[in-house]
């Protein structure tokens, strides 16, 4: 990552600014779930705030529970040595945690050779036991074709159309139009609509 | 969060909010569901082992250099 801010690295580091300091009216910001990360967070404490959230983004693009923590832990991994020069955290780790989910996902589905361990301990100390709310929602996501899901996770942790388009090379148009199709099929899976599946 | 619904529409309006409250509430439950049962100790030290330097120390599993390389092989449709 380079050190340099383009306009667009200077919003953003705008908008972590005012949603980290709390929320803002300030004209052309808008404070999302999950998207401002503290400019000045160390490593340790960002894992620390952060990591639920990113095994929770990668169980969103239809991981199991192990996969996704696994994915998780090597995105920070891959993190660590590099912290100081990542200018949005939280866009950089779930890049690297999907294509860390996918990657493990393909070779399950081609093993070349046979790997005897995983790559990393279990970091659950206790079951994760979801509740029934959550559950529907993974299973119905578990549903959606996998860019709708994919750019669906991303939404749901707060970036825009624009941000979404921007980090998977995609065009804004699409990513709406994936959005809309994403959102109609959920509707139905969870109950909400009868209308046909797109 | 943006919707994408038709506006003028009572019924998508009250779906969209529906749906979008249903996504959060999940998310949030999950995610302190998560937060219950990560040992984030546990992976700071692995993390921290597995860097040069470090008494036993290995390379993580997969060690992406940028999160831009190419296309996802997960998002292909």
């Amino acid at each position: 990552m380079g050190a340099t801010l383009t306009n667009a690295g200077r919003h953003e580091a705008e908008v972590a600014r005012v949603c980290s300091a709390g929320g803002s009216a300030t004209p052309g910001i808008t404070c999302l779930p999950g998207k401002a990360v503290d400019p000045g967070l160390d490593f340790a404490a960002c894992y620390r705030q952060h990591l639920p959230g990113l095994v929770w983004f990668v169980m969103s693009l239809g991981a199991s529970a192990d996969e996704a923590q696994d994915a998780a832990q090597s995105a920070f991994a891959a993190a660590f040595p590099v912290w100081d020069t990542i200018r949005h955290p939280q866009a950089w780790l779930r890049r690297v945690a999907e294509r860390v989910h996918c990657r493990s996902r393909s070779s399950r589905e081609f093993p070349v050779e046979i790997t005897s361990d995983r790559p990393w301990p279990p970091l659950v100390s206790s079951s994760v036991e979801l509740r029934d709310e959550a559950a529907e929602v993974l299973a119905a996501l578990a549903a959606l074709p996998a860019r709708q899901r994919q750019i669906m996770a991303w939404h749901v942790d707060g970036f825009s159309p624009a941000e979404i388009a921007r980090e998977l090379n995609m065009e804004q148009a699409a990513v709406r139009q994936n959005l809309a199709k994403a959102r109609k099929n959920l509707k139905r899976l969870l109950g909400f609509t009868s209308e046909r599946p797109l | 969060m943006t919707t994408c619904h038709q506006a003028g529409s009572p019924a998508a309006d009250d779906d969209d909010l529906g749906l979008d409250l249903l996504l959060l509430t999940a998310q949030a439950s999950g995610e302190m569901a998560l937060r219950d049962a990560l040992d984030t100790e546990s992976g700071l030290a692995a993390i921290r082992a597995t860097q040069p330097g470090a008494s036993g120390s290995r390379a993580p599993p997969d060690q992406p250099a940028s999160p831009h390389d190419p296309e996802s092989p997960c998002s292909s449709d």
